[in-house]
C-alpha cells in the first residue's frame, strides 16, 4: 500500500466513524479541539461553541468526583478508558453516552490528543432506570405488606380494647375524654400507614367514566372543611368535562394537591381551572402561596421529600404514582406572579362522534 | 360431613337462639374487644387464636353463623382454613379481617374488614352477613 492508498483508507475511516459515532478530539488538557456533527446534534451546541472548551460545558454533574479523576488518570497513563457518561445538552436535557476514550501517543509515547468516540444510550438508560424503579417500588411493596400486618394487628386490638372500655356507663367522662384523645392518635397512627400502602401497593384502578365538574365539587368541599377558615376560598368556574379515571383516586389526587394549596400561605382564593382537549383533560390548581423555593421541582415527587414539619413527606409521590397508574401526569409549575400551579393531564372519555 | 354431629339432636327454632359468632384472630386484643363488643350488641361469641383451634369450635353444635377471620393468621393457609370451616360448618358466613384492604381471590365475595376497625362499623357487617334462616342442605356454589 503506497502512501496515497493508506491516506485514503484514513479518511475512508474517519468518514465511517463520522457517520455511526458521536466524536471529539481534546487536546491534552481536555479542551476540545474537534467534534463531529453528531456531537452537535445530540449535545445541541454549535461546533463554535464547543471548539476551545473543555467538557465540562456538558457535564450533568452526576458523577461523583473520584470517577472523573480515575478516567483522566486512566488517559493520562496512555490506557484506553471505556464506561457511561451521562451529560447535559445545551437546552438542559440529560444524554447518556456509551464512551471510549483512546489516547494518542505522541513520538515520545505520552498522550498529546484524545480521541473519544461516543454513541447515544439515552433510551436504554431510561429503560434501566424504569426496571431498577419498578423493582424498588416492589420491594417496598413487600415491605409495606409487613409492616401493615406488624403494626395494624396491635392497633386493631388496641383500639377495639378502647372503644369497649369507652362503651362502659361507668366510665369517668374526663377518662371517655382521655380515650378519645388515645383513639384518634391511633387513627393518625393507621393514616400514616395507609398513605405508606397507597404509595407502596396501590390497587389496580377501575376506570369508569367521571365528571370533573362533581368530583371537583367533593373534593373542594372536603379541602374546605379540613382547611377550616384558613384560605381565601376557590375560584372554580363550571366545567361538563368527563374523564376516564378511578373515581376513589381521582378526589384523592385532587383532595391531596387542594390542600396543599391551601396550605401554601395564600391570602388570594385558589384557582382551579379546568380545560378539555381533544385526548385529554387538564386540571390546573393555583395558588398564590410562597411558591415552589429552590431546587428541581421533580424532586418534590420523590417519597420521602418533604417541605413541611410533620407528615411522611409521601403525598405527591402518591399523586404522581396514583396519575400513572390512570395514565395521566402531575407536575408543578411556578405561576406567573407566585405561587404553584399543580397541573394534571388526565385521559378524557373519548367522544361519541369518535 | 362433620355438621352430621349435629344430626341426632332436634334443633330448637332457631329464631329464639342468639347468632353465634366464632372469632378467630391470633392477637389477644383483638378477639377480646371482638367478642366483648358483638356480646354488648347481644351475639354469643366464641373466640380461637389459631386455626386447629377454630376447627374445633367450628364443629361444636350448634355450629357458628358467622364466623369473623383474620385473613393473615400465622399458622396454616387462611384460604385453606376458609374451606374447612365451611365444611365443618356449612351455611356459616365468612366476614374477614385484614390487614391491606385489598386481598388474594379467595376472600372474593366475602365481607372485608380493615383492621384497625371500628366495634360499631363491625357489628353492622356481622349483622349484615347474618343468614336469615339456618343453612339449606345443599351447599352455596
Amino acid at each position: 500500500m503506497d502512501v496515497d492508498d493508506s491516506s485514503r483508507l484514513l479518511e475512508q475511516i474517519r468518514y465511517a466513524l463520522d457517520q455511526s459515532a458521536i466524536v471529539a478530539v481534546t487536546d491534552q488538557r481536555g479542551i476540545i479541539t474537534y467534534v463531529n456533527e453528531q456531537f452537535c446534534e445530540i449535545s445541541k451546541y454549535s461546533r463554535l461553541e464547543l471548539l476551545g472548551q473543555d467538557h465540562r460545558l456538558i457535564n450533568s454533574g452526576y458523577h461523583p468526583k473520584e470517577f472523573i479523576r480515575d478516567l483522566w488518570r486512566t488517559i493520562a497513563q496512555g490506557e484506553v478508558w471505556r464506561g457511561e457518561l451521562r451529560n447535559r445538552a445545551k437546552d438542559g436535557s440529560i444524554y447518556w453516552v456509551d464512551t471510549t476514550i483512546v489516547p494518542l501517543l505522541n513520538a515520545g509515547g505520552k498522550p498529546h490528543q484524545y480521541l473519544a468516540i461516543r454513541s447515544d444510550i439515552t433510551q436504554r438508560k431510561a429503560v434501566e432506570q424504569q426496571l431498577a424503579d419498578q423493582a424498588a417500588l416492589a420491594q417496598l411493596g413487600q415491605l409495606a405488606a409487613v409492616v401493615a400486618h406488624e403494626v395494624r394487628n396491635p392497633l386493631a386490638g388496641v383500639k377495639g380494647s378502647l372503644q369497649v372500655l369507652r362503651s362502659r356507663a361507668a366510665i369517668d367522662p374526663d377518662d371517655k375524654r382521655v380515650i378519645d384523645a388515645m383513639i384518634a392518635r391511633l387513627d393518625s397512627l393507621n393514616n400514616k400507614v395507609e398513605d405508606i400502602l397507597r404509595f407502596a401497593r396501590p390497587r389496580t384502578p377501575v376506570l369508569d367514566p367521571v365528571a370533573v365538574g362533581p368530583l371537583l365539587g367533593e373534593a373542594i368541599a372536603s379541602a374546605a372543611a379540613a382547611a377550616a377558615g384558613t384560605t381565601a376560598g376557590f375560584r372554580v368556574p363550571a366545567s361538563a368535562a368527563v374523564i376516564r379515571a378511578d373515581r376513589d383516586m381521582m378526589r384523592g389526587v385532587l383532595l391531596n394537591l387542594l390542600m396543599n394549596a391551601c396550605q401554601a400561605g395564600s391570602t388570594e382564593p385558589i384557582d382551579v381551572v379546568v380545560t378539555d382537549h381533544a385526548e385529554s383533560c387538564i386540571i390546573e390548581i393555583a395558588d398564590r402561596g410562597t411558591g415552589l423555593g429552590d431546587g428541581d421541582p421533580e424532586r418534590l415527587f420523590e417519597a420521602f421529600h418533604t417541605t413541611k414539619k410533620s407528615g411522611t413527606g409521601l403525598g405527591l409521590a402518591i399523586v404522581r404514582r396514583l396519575m400513572t397508574l390512570q395514565g395521566g401526569t402531575i407536575d408543578l409549575r411556578a405561576r406567573a406572579g407566585g405561587g404553584v400551579v399543580a397541573r394534571l393531564t388526565i385521559p378524557r372519555l373519548p367522544s361519541a362522534s369518535g | 360431613m362433620m355438621s352430621a354431629a349435629c344430626g341426632g339432636k332436634v334443633p330448637m327454632p332457631r329464631a329464639k337462639l342468639p347468632t353465634r359468632v366464632l372469632i378467630v384472630d391470633n392477637e389477644l386484643l383483638v378477639r377480646w374487644s371482638l367478642s366483648a363488643g358483638l356480646s354488648l350488641a347481644g351475639f354469643e361469641t366464641l373466640t380461637a387464636a389459631g386455626a386447629d383451634e377454630a376447627l374445633q369450635l367450628a364443629r361444636q353444635c350448634p355450629p357458628p353463623d358467622v364466623v369473623l377471620l383474620d385473613a393473615g393468621l400465622h399458622d396454616g393457609d387462611p384460604a385453606a382454613l376458609l374451606e374447612d370451616l365451611r365444611l365443618a360448618a356449612p351455611g356459616c358466613r365468612v366476614v374477614a379481617l385484614t390487614t391491606a384492604g385489598h386481598e388474594a381471590p379467595a376472600w372474593k365475595d366475602i365481607t372485608v374488614i380493615t383492621k384497625p376497625f371500628d366495634l360499631a362499623d363491625v357489628v353492622r357487617r356481622v349483622e349484615a352477613a347474618e343468614p336469615p334462616v339456618r343453612p339449606s342442605p345443599q351447599r352455596r356454589p
